[in-house]
């Protein structure tokens, strides 16, 4: 608390060690950043690094196992095909998250307000959560054609299990103090729930929603496996039948730059709307 | 009693007839409450103390409808709890803050009264009074509390006695007659104890509103209170009630006087009274 009485954004590692001559702004928010920043780096040229030292000492055919190096310059000598077919797989993925998340929200508000619904649809989402909907894509093809349906319905599929279950986790996770005075004063179901129960499912639908990313675009890519004709996963399924292993890998990278973007994405909007539940650190 | 002055809003009076209230647990039947009677006079603070299990929070939920009883009647002057509630004649406050952390502190101390104001439009007031009419200012209750300053802190940059402080004020900036206050103090230090029972006092004295006070402690009973009640536990029942002829306004030196000490005697004497020979 005395700490951001003085108006100065004090970060976790910085309370220990700024005791030194004055620096400008600019270069202390440099070194916040290369400080955050640096560690990702390098654990990143290590990896790759190593991937493209093990490929060019063991002489391993291409076929086998691609280098990186070969897999950067295949997604440079097309980018503009990459990131075309990345655009369209990730409008599957994010309509198919969409759908998912309504369906999820509204199954979600049925069953915190009634045990009966409660029980009924349990055992439906647990039957869910154990099918391996990656294995629904052939018939979900062959029943919705090769547009864009398919790959929504998969990635919905495959993202509807941890939306809905931390949306109920979420909704419920709330101060029975609270509750109470806010029924003391006859607040209304619809009033306690966008009052107090949907603030407090924020935290859980953001995570929910950052390992839905990932979830949704393995959806879409595998529904572009089967007979589709853009995406992704269309790219792979080409390429390996022509054994270009290099844009079968340049596609999966293309796939986890895109992921990467989203997850970025998605964490910057939890800091924007959570500000209130992040700890303090001047508390800890 | 104290005199009810004229003022924004009156103290309603309670009254509570023949109270009975059972809960299961684990497929066993407990008597929460069995056959409790009491009213409590409009603008009178009244204190409910007793052992643990004897359904002191209980009788306090019934009273504010949040609980309904199995048997007897609760009156709000003349209106039942759910119409009282209904047209905000309670202000509760819990054992914890219960702040919303995502508001600010006046963002939380205007929350009761902005319940509501969602398409429903309030039916009557229990005092004839709409209750936008009996609101307090809330900056002027917080500046009281010596919290102005933090009027746009979040709660989680705030003390726990400074957080109990923003609840204090906001169950009174709703300016309901009714006050009902469930160990609101227990989970504070012993200091900040002392202190909050003064500022009680100071914010409540402005206007009569009646006030039951579920607590633990005696001199807290006593030092507050017009009347004290003491109940028993299994079943939960009224034991003795203690008039406390302490003067207003009431001050910390009174705590050292004879008469506080004959007082808390007596309240120590029947809660004594209230579990012995009844144990296990």
């Amino acid at each position: 608390m005395s700490e951001r009485d003085e108006g100065v954004p004090v970060g976790r590692d910085e309370a220990t060690t700024d005791v030194g001559p004055f620096r400008p702004p600019t270069v202390r928010w440099a070194r916040r950043v290369t400080r955050s920043v640096a560690p990702g780096i390098v654990a990143f040229l290590v990896l790759f690094g190593g991937w493209e030292f093990g490929v060019r000492v063991t002489h391993i055919s291409a076929t086998e196992l691609v280098a990186p190096s070969a897999i950067f310059a295949e997604l440079w000598r097309a980018p503009g095909f990459f990131a075309r077919n990345a655009w369209i797989t990730m409008q599957e993925a994010f309509w198919g998250f969409l759908v998912a998340f309504g369906v999820a929200i509204f199954a979600a508000i049925v069953v915190v307000h009634s045990k009966v619904m409660d029980r009924a649809l349990t055992p439906i989402v647990v039957m869910l959560q154990v099918t391996p909907i990656l294995a629904l894509a052939p018939p979900l093809v062959v029943w919705l054609g090769f547009g864009p349906q398919p790959k929504i319905v998969m990635a919905a599929l495959i993202t509807f299990v941890p939306l809905f279950t931390n949306a109920t986790v979420g909704f419920r996770a709330i101060d029975p103090a609270t509750f109470e005075v806010l029924r003391s004063v006859n607040a209304s179901k619809p009033e306690i729930f966008l009052r107090l129960r949907v603030p407090h499912s924020l935290p859980y639908l953001l995570a929910a929603t950052r390992v839905c990313v990932g979830l949704a675009l393995i959806g879409a890519v595998v529904a572009e496996f089967f007979d589709s004709s853009a995406g992704l996963g269309w790219i792979m399924a080409n390429a390996q039948q022509y054994q270009e292993a290099n844009v079968v890998w340049a596609a999966i990278f293309a796939l986890v730059f895109l992921g990467v973007v989203l997850v970025g994405i998605v964490t910057l909007l939890h800091h924007r709307l959570l500000g209130w539940a992040e700890v303090d650190p001047g508390e800890v | 009693m104290r005199a009810a002055a004229p003022a924004v809003s009156a103290g309603a009076g309670i009254s509570v007839d023949h109270v009975h209230k059972r809960f299961f647990h684990n497929g066993r039947s407990i008597a929460a409450l069995s056959d409790v009677s009491l009213s409590v006079g409009a603008g009178e603070f009244l204190s409910v103390i007793g052992p643990s299990g004897c359904g002191k929070s209980t009788l306090l939920r019934i009273i504010g409808g949040l609980i309904t009883p199995d048997a007897g009647r609760v009156r709000i002057d003349d209106a039942s709890p759910d119409e009282a509630r209904a047209t905000k004649c309670f202000g509760l406050v819990p054992q914890t803050p219960a702040l919303l952390p995502w508001r600010t502190v006046i963002g939380n101390v205007t929350l009761l009264r902005d319940v509501g104001r969602l398409g429903r439009r309030f039916r009557r007031d229990c005092r004839t009074k709409t209750p936008e009419d009996r609101t307090r200012d809330p900056m002027a209750l917080l500046e009281q509390v010596g919290l102005a300053p933090f009027a746009k802190s979040f709660p989680r940059e705030l003390s726990g006695g400074m957080q109990q402080r923003v609840s204090l004020v906001r169950a009174f900036s709703l300016g309901a007659p009714i006050l009902l206050m469930d160990e609101p103090f227990a989970a504070l230090d012993e200091m900040t104890r002392d202190a909050m029972r003064y500022q009680l006092l100071d914010v409540w004295s402005v206007t009569p509103t009646t006030v039951v006070f579920v607590t633990h402690s005696i001199s807290e009973a006593v030092i507050l209170s017009d009347r004290v009640i003491t109940m028993a536990a299994r079943p939960g029942r009224v034991a003795s009630v203690e008039e406390i002829t302490l003067a207003r306004p009431r001050t910390e030196d009174m705590e050292d006087s004879e008469e506080f000490t004959v007082h808390a005697h007596h309240v120590r004497r029947s809660l004594r009274a209230s579990w012995e020979g009844r144990g296990p």
